[in-house]
């Protein structure tokens, strides 16, 4: 199987599945529109959207902007209020989202590169263009490691709290197994992926900067394998499982990387510009 | 079962439902869970979680193909049962890693309830009492200031005036809980002595809304708002002053987004008004050589945002040995009085009162303040039945025990 059956493969299943993920997070959406917006407890969806649609362009675009990104980095990445309570959950959470912050962003600066620079303007040739789809590339190579050990430490660290140190705090269920079994297979195939992609052919000298994949790969070397073919498999298979586990992010406890970050970001800014330590009106009368 | 209905929750509320991340960070902190480990339904993460469930079974994916399914009217009966076992001390949103503003959280899943008709008896006794005799105790309202009746001389601005620059807002616990009497006579008395031009309203003073607004009946609570509201108006006054932060924060903060309006008058907390009063000299005090402790009531402090002005007029004493208990500020222990839980749960009520009273007995102060007449006497309470040799007083007692004659 070469190369361009299995991005086939990836696309016709890829393209569906995130069909799928943003039906999802429409049923979501329209769930939080049951709410009530600006008091308004009436008012169609439409309405809604419209007054919600206001208060984020009013954010974006007027004098918040600059608390926003702030409020972003502070609370809702760095997690200052996390790392006040407890280092070791702290480590636990910046890991993990940065981690995936990271990959994300790398695949899709790579994805950009790939699909629309290149194929459509052939730009292959500007260094700080190719050099993203090029994963022996130091840069390259040396974050998307970064983000990958970050994300594996930061799930060890998940997993042996909940399962092993077993925090009485903490109350384990379906949802908490499935984002443990998720993020675990999307890691364990990418760093497969990565293994394979080491033993090719056609590795380049620059990919020492893969340093936990590049001492590990010749230790599997030896294995009878076809390490083109699986790489070539292996990116289409993890593809597959990183999209699989997005189309249950509306259902699943997933959705508290998405609208975590979003209270976390509204309430704090809440707090800064409206009312200092306390709340505004908690009672929804129909009088 | 009826269906459930969102209309109570707001668009951040449905957000948060999604945004717990199930740490349990909140679990660890709830101070009704930690007398009470068996009623897991009490917990913040609990009670997300159901909440949660009980949208998906009726809003989510499934309901939309296949049709909503019933809600189990047991996992209900649990739910109520922890939703109204919550002192609404609102700590589990001060450690939460995503910052969900949980206490409202936990009122409009209170109103959700109470649609459902699966609520606390006492509920409806307190609707009933607060609606028709306009105060918490089902007294006649017209005996508001029997307070007033054992101070040496009742003072103009008691239930003699019509108009005032300040109107004090006593409050249901000290207008008729005997234990309290002695708050709204130290707050006249400093009053007096501080040559404040204030009045109250007596019988025109009903209940401010707030056990309602909290059990879930916020509906019940328009027409006591609206009242108040107009008879302060009718004073002119420029502030209105609470010694209880629950009148405070309802005065506040609900008055205005339930009115639609802002109140058109300051309102003020009593530590506020003592701050700006000793600021301005218009206090002599005698020194007192004790150690002094302070509890930060929830509606005052995590509700409200008010945690220097006490402790500034408790430092502004002279002599005074100011310290902290082991969990203070916005980590302030409650005092097991809040969220109506004493009506709904007695014992657990007095079980988290114990509890902040060792830890201030810890501290080893001769004195337990605090800022709130429901958390003295919980707190006074719980100290008597423990046996605790320490004076437990309201700041505005505390000051108007030590002015100078």
């Amino acid at each position: 199987m070469d190369e361009k059956t299995a991005e086939l493969v990836f696309w016709v299943v890829h393209l569906p599945l995130m069909v799928v993920f943003l039906a999802g997070m429409w049923l979501v959406f329209a769930n939080w529109l049951k709410g009530s917006i600006g008091g308004r407890t009436d008012g169609s969806t439409g309405q809604k959207i419209g007054a919600l649609v206001r208060i984020v362009l009013g954010t974006i675009f007027g004098a918040r902007l600059l608390l926003l990104v702030k409020t972003f980095v502070t609370e809702a990445w760095f997690n200052r209020r996390l790392y006040r309570t407890s280092i070791w959950r702290w480590l636990n959470h910046i890991l993990l989202l940065s981690g995936f912050m990271l990959l994300m962003t790398l695949s899709g600066i790579s994805a950009l590169s790939d699909k629309v620079l290149i194929h459509f303007f052939h730009l292959e040739h500007v260094p700080w263009i190719g050099m993203w789809v090029n994963p022996d590339h130091p840069i390259t190579a040396l974050l998307n490691e970064v983000g990958a050990v970050a994300m594996t430490v930061g799930l060890l660290f998940f997993v042996v709290r909940r399962y092993f140190v077993r925090v009485p705090q903490l109350r384990t269920g379906p949802m908490d197994n499935w984002m443990v079994v998720g993020l675990g297979l999307i890691l364990l195939s990418g760093w497969i992926a990565e293994l394979a992609r080491l033993n090719s052919s056609h590795v380049g000298p620059t990919a020492y900067f893969a340093f936990v994949g590049y001492p590990l790969a010749p230790l599997f070397k030896g294995l009878p394998i076809n390490w083109d073919s699986l790489e070539a498999w292996m990116y289409v298979i993890h593809g597959l499982l990183t999209s699989v586990v997005i189309v249950t992010i509306p259902f699943s406890k997933f959705m508290h990387v998405i609208s975590g970050a979003l209270v976390t970001m509204v309430r704090e800014m809440e707090e800064k510009t409206e009312h200092a330590g306390g709340e505004k009106g908690a009672v929804h009368v129909s009088a | 079962m009826s269906r459930l209905d969102l209309k109570h929750f707001t668009f951040m509320q449905m957000m948060e439902l999604d945004a717990c991340t199930r740490c349990g960070e909140c679990v660890e902190w709830c101070p009704t869970f930690t007398e009470k480990a068996e009623l897991d339904a009490i917990t913040p993460l609990r009670k997300i979680e159901t909440v949660r469930g009980f949208v998906n079974q009726q809003y989510g994916l499934l309901a939309r193909i296949f049709g909503s399914r019933p809600i189990d009217k047991e996992v209900v009966q649990d739910h109520s049962t922890g939703a109204y076992d919550c002192t609404l001390c609102g700590r589990c949103g001060v450690v939460c890693p995503v910052h969900i503003n949980t206490r409202s959280l936990w009122i409009a899943m209170r109103e959700t309830l109470v649609d459902q008709g699966v609520y606390p008896e006492a509920m409806d006794h307190l609707r009933e009492t607060v609606t028709t005799n306009y105060n918490i105790s089902g007294d006649p309202n017209e005996e508001r200031l029997i307070w007033s009746q054992n101070l040496p001389e009742i003072p103009e601005g008691v239930g003699g005036k019509e108009r005032a620059e300040i109107v004090y807002f006593v409050g249901c616990v000290s207008s008729f809980y005997p234990q309290s009497y002695s708050i709204p006579q130290s707050m006249v008395e400093v009053f007096e002595g501080a040559g404040v031009d204030y009045m109250t309203l007596g019988g025109e003073e009903w209940c401010c809304g707030f056990p309602l607004i909290i059990a879930g009946m916020g509906d019940a609570a328009v027409e006591s708002v609206r009242h108040n509201v107009e008879a302060v108006r009718r004073t002119g006054a420029r502030q209105l002053v609470a010694a209880c932060p629950s009148c405070y924060h309802t005065w506040k903060d609900e008055y205005p987004h339930i009115l639609g309006e802002p109140l058109g008058f300051e309102v003020l907390h009593s530590t506020e008004l003592l701050e700006q009063i000793i600021s301005a000299g218009k206090l002599r005090f005698k020194p007192l050589e004790e150690t002094v402790t302070y509890h930060d009531p929830c509606d005052l402090g995590r509700t409200s945002g008010i945690y220097d002005a006490p402790r500034n007029v408790i430092r502004a004493i002279p002599g005074v040995n100011f310290v902290e208990m082991k969990d203070h500020h916005e980590y302030s222990l409650c005092c097991g009085g809040g969220g109506d839980v004493e009506m709904a749960d007695k014992d657990l009520s007095a079980a988290v009162a114990k509890s902040r009273v060792t830890q201030a007995a810890e501290t080893e102060a001769k004195y337990l303040l605090s800022a709130c007449q429901q958390c003295t006497r919980t707190l006074a309470g719980a100290a008597r039945r423990d046996k605790v040799r320490m004076r437990v007083l309201d700041v505005a007692e505390f000051v108007a025990r030590q002015l100078a004659s």
